[in-house]
């Protein structure tokens, strides 16, 4: 009666599995000189392992092919925009950005819950240590330390789940592990905790607190790594869940979860004074999004939902690694801090403007048409689908918390293009180099080409059904 | 007769430890009451006839994870938890909460058996034969698992080397 | 009832009840980094034991308990080797573990 989630040679994971040894290897092998090599090593690893999630379909889950891939191709994206070996470790840093990919992949394809408890693990051990990356930082090892005691809680309480959960069933496979008939309170209760890991990777708001923390102390770049690839293949897990595992009131509990994360995210990111923590509750925030797009399935919402990740990604991605080039080198986001951002860099400044209002949700941007089609299936009042008043509320929670979000995104605007540096203070930032204009030029095309693609939803959901 | 008594030993064994743990104001007491709680929870293991857990538990978790955590102890300049004050009220509602939990468990154990289609019946497994099964579910059906386990322990090594050394250089590189 | 006993299920639903609840009391109580991990643990000893425990009273018995047992042990190892890293760097910087003392993050 097991079945567990079949390995094959020609997945992805083994390919990201390969690369990794290969690098640790390399790094250890290769004179300091032909460093850079290994650098290149992993970013061809992260293009292969792409290429091959392209065509390799996830078992029993259309949706788990395009978000594992583009959970892959984030990977690759952080890589590339770091391929600079002038730090030490470099070799350690590709690694674990590496198996940040590999878990990412193992969770967007895992069809028991062991498989989903180990991909969670192997996305979050990674995390905390790129969390705590910049040596004799403070800060950034308040960052780590805190990551890695909240993430070890979530975990632990996301096992103890499981294995209620394979007590009252018999089953760790997704599917086998439904019962037939109305679900147990217990059993209900477990399922709950058990999706706890997947909440605190998404950021959802009872699991959210360690986020600001970390986002802020973590360097700009790490927080790429650990923030964007995770959510997609935890929302890949989630999707999993839902149509392997339907129960009645699964709508109500993630719009629930969609409103405070909302309503949380969006209040509280205008009383910050750190660009990163701004960006982590705009993270919750289209967090809560995403699991009002997940309320509405069935119907067309996977498209929304992969719509809204692809846009989030690439906008999220580009904002990190342009804060990542503007910001001093001690590593502070502070908004004081980006002030005379404009003149220093203007053009890096511009594409930080553009991810920064996409995100927002304005208009020509991606952001904008993928809020668009989450308002627009939360809304749907069709003869086939039934009434779902909490999604509708969920709807109207977004509707309004866009533009209170909008304000925080153009205090970091204002700090960045508006406010001038303090005459005498002459800030280092980092040298941008060709790859790291690669990833923003990547992320700018698809910030564009997602807000431009208006069937976006009907075709990517013909792909995902 | 026998059995039984060190059946109850090794729970209370298990539950003094754990309670220890969470209660005792010196940290490092605190982690070898931890130690003594995973010591009961391996005796546990032998009760279930998971042999091979049990030599793990002793070996891996108080051989190694709880050395671990030991060294850990060093890190705070708090050991002997002379600063640490819980409040009472605190520690009474985290002692009633053990207790709810216990019971809850305790029911919840009942209604699964209750609800179990066949009388639950004990399996006996002779010491060994839990071994080959386990090497066989891994090494067929949870193949993937299994090396997703092993690359989580060489990532972790890798990254915990890597934090570490990179705090302790910073003087070296401050000179070049 | 159940008699709580060698082979009564329940018994070791109650251990692993305790021990959860004793690693949260040691998380929720205690201001150490180190009685976090004190906790976590046995949190993840309390599943473990809960694992193997569901495991060998299942209607169809099979190895898949014992087996994620095996996966908890291996995951804590790499988990406290992460964390005392960590710890680690956190003591190079502030000479302390203490999460009152380590606060810089805030708005």
């Amino acid at each position: 009666m097991i079945a567990g989630t079949p390995f094959t040679l020609g997945s992805p994971e083994t390919c990201l599995g390969v690369g990794l040894l290969a690098v640790l290897l390399a790094d250890m092998v290769l004179a300091r000189t032909h460093q850079q090599l290994t650098a290149w090593l992993a970013v061809l690893t992260a293009a292969v392992a792409m290429a091959i999630a392209w065509h390799t379909p996830v078992a029993g889950l259309p949706f788990g092919t395009p978000a594992r891939t583009a959970a892959i191709a984030i990977i690759g994206l952080v890589l590339l925009a770091n391929t600079r070996v002038g730090e030490q470790d470099h070799g350690a840093w590709s690694t674990n950005v590496l198996a940040i990919g590999l878990g990412a992949s193992l969770t967007a394809s895992a069809a028991d819950f062991v498989t989903l408890w180990l991909g969670l693990e192997l996305m979050s051990l990674p995390g905390y240590v790129l969390a705590g990356w910049r040596a004799r930082d403070r800060r950034a090892a308040e960052a780590g330390m805190k990551y890695v005691l909240f993430g070890g809680v979530a975990s632990a309480l996301t096992l103890f789940g499981i294995s209620h959960l394979y007590g009252l069933t018999g089953q760790l496979d997704f599917g086998l592990a439904a019962p037939a008939g109305p679900l147990s309170p217990t059993l209900v209760a477990a399922l709950c905790l058990s999706t706890i890991g997947l909440g605190y990777k998404l950021t959802v708001v009872p699991f959210h607190f360690y986020a600001p923390d970390v986002y802020q102390g973590a360097p700009a770049i790490a927080v790429a790594a650990v923030s964007i690839a995770p959510k997609i293949a935890a929302m890949a897990a989630v999707v999993r869940l839902l149509t392997n595992l339907p129960f009645a009131g699964a709508d109500l509990a993630l719009a629930g979860l969609a409103i405070v994360s909302l309503g949380i995210a969006c209040f509280t990111a205008l009383v910050q004074h750190d660009a990163r923590r701004i960006l982590a509750f705009s993270g919750i925030g289209h967090a809560g999004a995403l699991l009002l797009a997940a309320a509405c399935l069935p119907g067309q919402a996977l498209g929304a939902t992969l719509h809204y990740l692809l846009a989030y990604g690439a906008a999220n991605l580009g904002a990190f690694v342009c804060l990542w080039l503007l910001e001093p080198k001690n590593g502070s986001g502070a908004l004081a801090d980006l002030a005379g951002a404009w003149t220093r860099r203007p053009g890096i400044t511009a594409l930080l403007s553009l991810f920064l209002l996409s995100l927002a949700g304005l208009p020509p941007l991606a952001g904008f048409l993928a809020k668009w089609n989450v308002l627009a299936m939360a809304l749907q009042r069709d003869a086939g689908v039934a009434d779902r008043p909490w999604v509708t509320w969920g709807a109207v929670a977004l509707l309004l918390s866009t533009p209170i979000a909008a304000w925080a995104y153009l205090q970091i605007l204002r700090a960045a293009v508006l406010a001038l540096p303090p005459p005498e203070t002459t800030r280092e930032s980092r040298r941008p180099d060709a790859g790291a204009m690669a990833v923003l030029a990547i992320c700018a095309a698809a910030t564009l080409g997602l807000g431009l693609w208006f069937d976006a939803a009907s075709t990517l959901d013909a792909m995902a059904r | 007769m026998i059995a039984a008594a060190l059946f109850l030993a090794c729970c209370g064994l298990a539950i003094a430890g754990a309670l220890g743990a969470a209660l005792v104001r010196n940290l490092f007491h605190a982690a070898l009451l931890l130690g003594l709680s995973l010591c009961g929870v391996a005796g546990l293991y032998l009760f279930l006839h998971a042999y091979y857990l049990a030599c793990v538990q002793i070996v891996v978790y108080v051989g190694g994870i709880l050395v671990l955590i030991l060294f850990a102890t060093l890190f705070s300049a708090d050991v002997m938890g002379r600063l640490q004050r819980t409040p009472r009220w605190l520690l009474a509602l985290g002692t009633v909460g053990a207790a709810v939990a216990g019971s809850t468990a305790w029911q919840l154990g009942s209604q699964v058996l209750a609800a179990r289609p066949a009388p639950a019946a004990v399996r006996e497994t002779p010491p060994g034969h839990d071994v080959g099964a386990i090497g066989d579910l891994l090494l067929g059906d949870w193949l993937l698992p299994f090396l997703a386990a092993g690359f989580l322990l060489t990532v972790a090594l890798v990254g915990a080397v890597a934090t570490v050394r990179r705090h302790q250089r910073t003087r070296e590189v401050a000179h070049g | 009832m159940a008699e709580f006993g060698p082979d009564s299920l329940p018994a070791y639903l109650l251990v692993a009840g305790v021990l959860f609840a004793a690693g949260v009391l040691a998380i929720g109580t205690r201001r150490s980094a180190i009685s976090v991990l004190i906790g976590i643990e046995l949190m993840l000893n309390a599943a473990a034991l809960q694992f193997v425990a569901y495991d060998r009273f299942a209607t169809t018995p099979g190895p898949q308990g014992q087996a994620a047992a095996a996966f908890v042990i291996v995951v804590a190892a790499a988990e406290a080797a992460v964390a005392l890293a960590l710890l680690f760097a956190v003591y190079k910087t502030t000479r302390d573990v203490d999460l009152e003392s380590t606060r810089e993050l805030r708005s």
